[in-house]
């Protein structure tokens, strides 16, 4: 057991004592310019409640959550579909298609903003065939949309590698018997290849989960948060009042907001989608 | 049939992948080629915005900063959360069970909610601002990853094993270095891989736990750089190059071990 012990106890100086220390802010007025910390109970809660800008990013937050649980479930899905096959133009294919998994988010945002500008290749390419391109970035609702999507093109490269491992790991067998047994097409993904991604879905959507309430740095470079505050997130929120605004106690409170959330949604899905991975 | 299907596949890969190619193509064109036409491929490419972006900003102090900061933080990961994961495996009391689930709790933990309080830690143990506090937090956030692979990876290793050479006398921690981290290598493989790809990309943790005195990583620099190379493309286009390419080459070149750590770590 002492093995553990180092490791242990930099987790618990570093993570568990920073999660405690952010309850504890979250119920104070906290100052370190003039380092002063002050017991205030529940009133950070209580202005956030009130704030219009918090309840915007939060909504923004959760929406962006919600369409990253099932943007990259679905395309995942069928890219992997399409790209399941031996030959070495699907393996290659496959490589690449995982590359923007591992760009830095900040490059990601930087590429979306400059590809989503107004007259970037994306507003290029539809007024190409007929369509005026719409102002992306400067227009709010569209803001959070941008963001969407970059979060949403790393997170779909994810999703693909891991449903083609779990394609690839289902016996073809299945499939020939089901054929014999005159099963169409819709009916064998039905029967077999959804139940047996099961675990691909998981982890999924756990991943794109998580990367969605916490998104700061994909904001950050795309918008900005803007136009105005339309496309802050809870992340961004907490950067701005914990260090521009040097209001470390309203910050604390929606830090620990963002942390009931994110475990309280990843327990949950993290059940039901387990359950329906005994169920086979 | 078969022609169609890797037709289909070759254009929903090229329009998936534009972004990327958008980075890579207009990092060798010139500036008016970039405005003109920037979905173009660099015919004639141009080197001069790779050498002007290395001589404007401080781009390569960000690449040694980046490379010795994650080099560091992966090394001593794979360290300590193998030690841990192997302390795990081998006992059974209610402690060892508490802290395997309390580490899993940080596996969902956003940086946002704890930045504030990990620089009020560091500042008290004098590590504010400074190379090592930042290694060592990234070191504390991605451990639970690393400890969930190797786990995963140690079920496959029978406790009878470092049992039988804990009867011939050997230490635990002898048998950890000569039966148990060689045995591991595969899991190691996929921890380096993965982590070093998440540490080199981390933007808000160095940006807030190094301070502005200090020199800085470059996702940081890059971020800092942005409003200075509005006027130029060629040059922002290669430093999110130069950002992109340790990355993706290392990702390329162990590309197997990161989806294998993926599946594993989460499967189990």
């Amino acid at each position: 057991m002492a093995m553990g012990a180092p490791t242990a106890a930099l987790f618990a100086a570093l993570v568990v004592a920073p999660i405690g220390i952010t309850v504890h802010y979250s119920l104070n007025d906290v100052n370190f310019l003039r380092d002063e910390i002050s017991w205030v109970g529940f009133s950070n809660y209580a202005k956030l409640w009130e704030s219009g800008d918090f309840r915007h990013a939060l909504y923004v937050t959760l929406l962006i959550a919600a369409a990253s649980v099932v943007v990259p479930n679905a395309l995942g899905l069928l890219f992997a579909v399409l790209l399941d096959a031996g030959s070495r133009l699907y393996t290659t294919l496959r490589i690449i298609l995982f590359a923007p998994f591992v760009l830095s988010p900040l490059v990601v945002g930087l590429t979306f903003r400059w590809t989503l500008a107004n007259d970037g290749s994306l507003n290029n390419a539809l007024e190409a065939i007929g369509i005026p391109g719409p102002e992306w970035i400067s227009s709010p609702n569209l803001a959070v949309v941008s963001v969407g999507l970059a979060l949403a093109w790393q997170l779909v490269a994810f999703a693909t590698v891991l449903y083609v491992a779990a394609l690839r790991a289902i016996p073809t067998d299945l499939y020939e018997a089901a054929s014999i047994d005159g099963a169409s097409g819709y009916l064998r993904f039905r029967l077999i290849t959804w139940p047996l991604v099961a675990p691909a879905v998981t982890i999924t959507t756990l991943i794109s989960l998580i990367s969605a309430l916490k998104l700061y740095d994909h904001v950050v470079a795309l918008t900005g948060g803007g136009p105005g505050r339309s496309s802050e997130t809870v992340g961004l929120a907490i950067i701005r009042a914990g260090f521009t605004q040097n209001r470390a106690g309203l910050a604390s409170a929606m830090a620990v907001l963002l942390l009931v959330i994110t475990a309280a949604t990843t327990v949950i899905s993290l059940r039901v989608l387990r359950r329906r991975e005994v169920e086979l | 049939m078969r022609q169609l299907r890797a037709l289909l596949a070759i254009v929903v890969s090229a329009i998936f992948l534009f972004p990327l190619y958008l980075v890579i193509a207009n990092a060798f064109k010139t500036d008016p080629e970039i405005l003109r036409s920037p979905a173009k491929p660099p015919i004639g490419p141009t080197l001069d915005g790779m050498s002007g972006v290395l001589s404007v900003g401080d781009v390569s102090g960000g690449l040694v900063n980046s490379l010795l900061i994650t080099g560091s933080t992966i090394a001593l990961i794979m360290v300590v959360s193998s030690m841990l994961a192997f302390a795990l495996h081998m006992s059974n009391s209610w402690i060892s069970n508490a802290v395997g689930a309390v580490i899993l709790f940080g596996l969902i933990l956003p940086t946002p909610v704890i930045l504030i309080p990990v620089f009020r830690v560091l500042k008290y143990i004098g590590l504010e601002n400074s190379f090592p506090g930042l290694i060592l937090f990234l070191c504390a956030y991605y451990a639970p990853f690393a400890v969930l692979v190797y786990r995963g990876f140690m079920r496959s290793i029978p406790r009878e094993l470092a049992e039988a050479a804990s009867i011939d006398g050997a230490s635990l921690a002898s048998i950890y270095w000569s039966v148990i981290l060689p045995l591991l290598r595969p899991a190691t493989a996929s921890v380096l891989v993965i982590c070093g790809v998440w540490v080199w990309n981390e933007f808000l943790p160095p940006l807030v736990l190094l301070g502005p005195l200090q020199g800085n990583t470059v996702t940081v620099g890059l971020f800092r750089s942005v409003g200075q190379f509005d006027v130029n493309y060629g040059q922002l286009f290669s430093y999110m190059l130069f950002v992109s390419i340790p990355v993706l080459v290392f990702y390329l070149l162990l590309q197997r071990h990161f989806v294998r750590g993926l599946t594993a770590g989460a499967t189990k």
